[in-house]
This record gives C-alpha cells, sequence and structure tokens, in this order.
C-alpha cells in the first residue's frame, strides 16, 4: 500500500513537466483565444464557416493526425520548423516546445468554443451604449465585454489547462517520450504499462492525473461561481 | 430661433423608408408615431448607430453627418447622449462608475448637481439591478448627462414603467431640460406620457413627417387628427400658481401670455408649490363640455370662456378648437355640435371639473 505513495523522481519529472506544459499552453492559448473568440462572435466575413471549420478541426481528428501534420510544419524540413533550425538553430520536433504546441493546438478549439460563447451572451446594445457614452472599440472591449465574458474566460483558460494535462496523441507523435523533455503525465502512463510489473508506478500516475483534473474542474466550476456572484452582488 | 439640431434623414430598409427633414429647437420635443414606423430608427441614425443612405445631421453647428461632404463622425465623438427604452446601465458597474463612465473627471459641481436634480445619491454605490425601473432610467440619464452630451435622445423612455413610475419620471425630465438647457427628443408611441412633457411635437408615419409644431396647431390636418385621436389624447395649458386659495382647498392657476385662469384640487399639486411655480395642466378633450351661456349654479370650477377657431368632423365626433388663450380641443358628439349650432368664431364657455385636471 505504502507503495502508492513513494513517487520516483522521473514520476515526479513527468508531473511537473506535465503541470509546466499546460500552464505555458493556457497562457499561450488564452490571449489568442479572446482575439478569435471575439471575431466569430462579433464579425461576418468571407469565409467565416472554413474558419470555423479549421479552428476546430483537432475536436474532430485523430490526435495521431494532427501530431503528424504539426510535424509536417514544424519538423526541421517543415516550413516553420526550418526557419527555426537554421535561423535560430531551434529544434521544435521532439522538444519541450513541441509538448507545448502540441497542447494548444489540441486545447485551441475547446477555450475558443467557451469564450465565443460568453462573449455572444453579451448583449451588444450595452457595447452600443458604451460607444454613445464616447468609449473606443479597444475600451468597449476591455471594460464592457470581456468583463461580462469573464466566465468563459476563466472556463476557457481551465478547460486549456486541463485538456494540455490530458494530450497524448499529438504529443506522442510531435514531441515523442523522452523522459525529462517531453514525458508527460499521460505519456508516462503509457509507458508504465508497457513494462510488466509496473502497476504501482502506474496507479501512482493514474491517481495524480485523476486529481489534477478533478482540481482543474472544480476550480472552474467554483471560479465561475464567484464570478457570477460578484456581477450580482 | 437657431435650431439646436437640424436633419435631414433618408433610409432605406427592405420595404422601408425613412425620409424626414426637420429643424429640432432648444426645447423638450416628442417623436410621436405607431410602433415600427421609423421613430427609433431616426434617433439611431442622429446617434450615429444607424448610418443613413443620405441627407445630413447638424448639432449646434456641427456636422454630424453630411453625406454629400462624405462626413460621417463616429458614435463616440459625437457627444449625444442616448436614454435607452432598457437603461442599458453596465450591470458589473456601481451607479457611480456608470455615471462616469463617459467622463472619469467630470466637473465635481456638474457631478452633485446631476446627483442632486435625479435624486440619485442614495443610489451611487448600488448596481444597478439593486434599483428600480425609475431609479434606473434617472441614472441613465444622469450619465448622459454627465458624459458630455449636446443632446439628450430618448427611446420609449415610459414603456418599462408602470404608471406610477412614469409620473416619478417626468418632473425629472423637466428639471433636466430646465437647469441643464439640454435639447431632448424624446420618442414614444403613447401620445398622452408625450404631452405630459412637451406639446412640441414631431409626427411619424411610416417613416415620413407627417407634421412638426405645436400639439393644437397639428390638428388643422384630417391624418394628424387620425394618428393622434387614435392613442388618447390630453390639452396641455402652461400655467403658473398664482394663489392657493386655503378655505376652498383650491389653487387657482393664470396663463402669464393670456387672462387665461383655472381651479385646481390643492391635493393634484400640493401645498408647498410656490406662488409662481411655472405648470403643465392636462385635460382630455372628452372631459370638457361646451356652453353658449355662462351655467349658474353648478358644480364645475371651471368655466372658461373661448372662441372657436375650427370644428373638425369624424366618426360621429366634433372636434372644436377652441382659444381660450390656449388652444385646446374639446370633444363632443357630431349630435351636439348640430342641436348646439356651435361654429367656428363664435364664444363658447369651457366647463370642465377641477378633479379633472392632470398637473405636473
Amino acid at each position: 500500500m505504502s507503495e502508492l505513495f513513494k513517487y520516483t523522481a522521473s514520476e515526479w519529472s513527468a508531473i511537473q513537466l506535465s503541470l509546466y506544459v499546460a500552464l505555458i499552453c493556457a497562457v499561450i492559448t488564452l490571449p489568442l483565444a479572446i482575439v478569435v473568440g471575439w471575431f466569430l462572435a462579433r464579425k461576418k466575413f468571407f469565409g467565416k464557416s472554413v474558419l470555423e471549420g479549421i479552428i476546430h478541426l483537432p475536436l474532430v481528428l485523430p490526435p495521431i493526425t494532427t501530431g503528424y501534420l504539426l510535424l509536417l510544419v514544424f519538423g526541421n524540413r517543415g516550413v516553420i520548423g526550418k526557419f527555426f533550425y537554421e535561423t535560430f538553430g531551434i529544434q521544435i520536433a521532439f522538444s519541450f516546445y513541441a509538448a507545448v504546441i502540441a497542447a494548444i493546438f489540441v486545447s485551441f478549439p475547446l477555450v475558443t468554443r467557451s469564450i465565443r460563447l460568453s462573449i455572444e451572451l453579451v448583449d451588444q446594445k450595452l457595447e452600443e451604449a458604451a460607444r454613445t457614452l464616447g468609449a473606443s472599440n479597444l475600451r468597449v472591449f476591455f471594460t464592457i465585454t470581456l468583463p461580462l465574458a469573464l466566465p468563459g474566460v476563466i472556463s476557457g483558460f481551465i478547460l486549456s489547462f486541463a485538456r494540455s494535462l490530458g494530450e497524448f496523441g499529438a504529443t506522442i507523435s510531435f514531441a515523442g517520450n523522452i523522459e525529462g523533455k517531453t514525458q508527460t503525465l499521460p505519456l508516462a502512463i503509457f509507458s508504465e504499462m508497457q513494462v510488466p510489473g509496473q502497476e504501482a508506478s502506474t496507479m501512482r500516475l493514474v491517481v495524480v492525473s485523476v486529481i489534477l483534473s478533478l482540481l482543474a474542474m472544480i476550480a472552474a466550476e467554483f471560479l465561475n461561481k464567484r464570478v457570477i456572484k460578484s456581477k450580482t452582488a | 430661433m437657431t435650431p439646436a439640431l437640424s436633419f435631414h434623414i433618408k433610409l432605406q430598409r427592405k420595404d422601408f423608408t425613412l425620409d424626414v427633414k426637420a429643424d429640432i429647437p432648444n426645447w423638450i420635443t416628442g417623436i410621436f408615431g405607431p410602433s415600427g414606423h421609423g421613430k427609433t430608427s431616426l434617433l439611431n441614425s442622429i446617434a450615429g448607430i444607424v448610418t443613413p443612405d443620405s441627407g445630413y445631421i447638424h448639432l449646434n453647428g456641427d456636422i454630424l453627418l453630411d453625406t454629400n461632404k462624405k462626413k460621417n463622425v463616429k458614435i463616440r465623438q459625437r457627444r449625444v447622449g442616448y436614454v435607452f427604452q432598457d437603461e442599458r446601465l453596465f450591470p458589473h458597474y456601481t451607479i457611480r462608475k456608470n455615471l462616469l463612465y463617459g467622463e472619469k473627471n467630470p466637473d465635481p459641481e456638474l457631478f452633485n448637481e446631476v446627483v442632486d436634480t435625479l435624486q440619485i445619491a442614495h443610489l451611487l454605490n448600488k448596481k444597478p439591478e439593486q434599483c428600480s425601473g425609475g431609479e434606473k432610467q434617472r441614472a441613465a440619464i444622469g450619465r448622459a448627462i454627465i458624459s458630455g452630451s449636446k443632446i439628450l435622445l430618448m427611446d420609449e423612455p415610459f414603456s418599462a414603467l408602470d404608471v406610477n413610475l412614469r409620473r416619478e419620471i417626468i418632473p425629472y425630465l423637466n428639471r433636466v431640460h430646465q437647469k441643464f438647457s439640454l435639447p431632448i427628443l424624446i420618442v414614444s408611441h403613447d401620445l398622452p406620457d408625450l404631452l405630459s412633457l412637451t406639446d412640441n411635437l414631431l409626427l411619424l408615419k411610416n417613416g415620413q413627417l407627417l407634421g412638426h409644431g405645436k400639439f393644437t396647431d397639428l390638428l388643422d390636418r384630417p391624418e394628424n387628427l387620425e394618428l393622434m385621436h387614435e392613442s388618447g389624447w390630453y390639452n396641455v395649458m402652461h400655467l403658473s400658481v398664482f394663489a392657493h386659495l386655503e378655505s376652498k382647498n383650491m389653487v387657482l392657476l393664470k396663463s402669464n401670455k393670456s387672462n387665461l385662469q383655472i381651479q385646481a384640487l390643492t391635493q393634484t399639486i400640493g401645498k408647498d408649490v410656490a406662488i409662481n411655480q411655472a405648470l403643465k395642466v392636462l385635460i382630455k378633450p372628452e372631459s370638457i363640455a361646451l356652453s353658449k351661456e355662462p351655467v349658474q349654479n353648478i358644480s364645475l370650477r371651471n368655466q372658461v370662456e373661448g372662441t372657436m377657431k375650427d370644428v373638425l368632423l369624424k366618426d360621429g365626433l366634433a372636434f372644436c378648437i377652441v382659444d381660450i388663450g390656449e388652444n385646446i380641443i374639446v370633444e363632443v358628439t357630431e349630435v351636439s355640435q348640430k342641436s348646439m349650432c356651435l361654429e367656428k368664431g363664435q364664444r363658447v364657455y369651457c366647463l370642465f371639473k377641477s378633479a379633472s385636471l392632470k398637473i405636473y
């Protein structure tokens, strides 16, 4: 029983790396998703449906396909990967960056969807009223739209964090499964499952995985309720 | 008098065309017409929310829109205060923050004056949802004034309020107009509400201007008469308090421009109303009776002599326009009009009860 609480250095490393990747992913994804979510919620433009389709593609694509496509673009011979490798000597594929990029691509549609929906729920008449009071579009966004869409933004942030924690398919094909470098929690669980007699280690990682995901969901719910309460107080 | 606002707005929307040209003085002007006939589109065009296909809008000499000169000032630069039907206070801000949204550092004197005039000091730290409908409307008016508006546009400000709250808000609007000398353009499909505020009307139907002017002056066209009669109307008299007849529980009201004087119940006006206080006195045309001679031994406290200016017949009714120092409408049946031989130019007496008066 005590084996369930004895975490090895490589297990700690996987847990820390997972949290690190998830946090960086959520921080990068959020502002991008806010901008794209606002455009999709408020603007009508030619090709909007196509753009929506592309953004939501990672939701329905097999994760391994997403990983492969990322490898094509960000690999050392890919359009972007080649540029980074030749200009800065940075190899993106099979690195920590790749784990973060894979998490961003997979969680982006979920976050964008959450933020877009909450922005759509903000009464545009309030934005109109703010403009008649002399507010610029940017001020309207930061003082009216964003605060009123805050529950969706917070949900989006935590959703991005939680989705990154669980990311597997795209990460293993694009970032690899390198211990201490790209081996996140799900990858570590997968690795342990492949080795006979590692049930205790697998269980330790599974427990952490479940607890982290649960905490993220509880935090999302708690923050959401607090925001709603503070708005109506 | 130089108009505060001049506009000619042409706007085409599917099957609907708005084409209105008018010069609005620095008064309270009521825009009246049936629902869906272009009133809100007109306000939205002036505010810049909607861009007309062609035309111009000038406010205090400044060009807000001129399609010939390809000039269209942005909404946020127009300084047009818009009070919406649904107040549109920002729900996540307190009333104080709402008031300061358009102008973070207003003149403290102006801020205090607005707060005092609209009596919203006790609301400053409350959120909008903690306020009543009337309080929210007052806060929305305050917000528009503090933001430095040069004109106040109000879209159906009474429609969301019950009768008591309507009565509550009307005196505030009069005070705002007097204190801040702001022209007010107020849209309503409820004529009695508008007339309790102003008798300067702009009539809209099917997106076209039917008439613009004083209420009684607009009655000479049958289509205006029809439009206004359908929605219920009032006569509006501008009078001042002349004396409190305390032993009779009455107040004597007089016109500053003519010899018109009437008696009203003290309880309708209030005991504390000062001598010379200007008031708007409203009475329904059907609440007035006509006589060709003064009537003795009658309970009615008001018998006002006047001259018949016109008689308009419609659906068995006769609308008599009588000059009693101000033009008023008296509604009688066509049968009565014929049997009394009521005609233009005759001297008549308008009889009405003190209790039938509404006073603001």
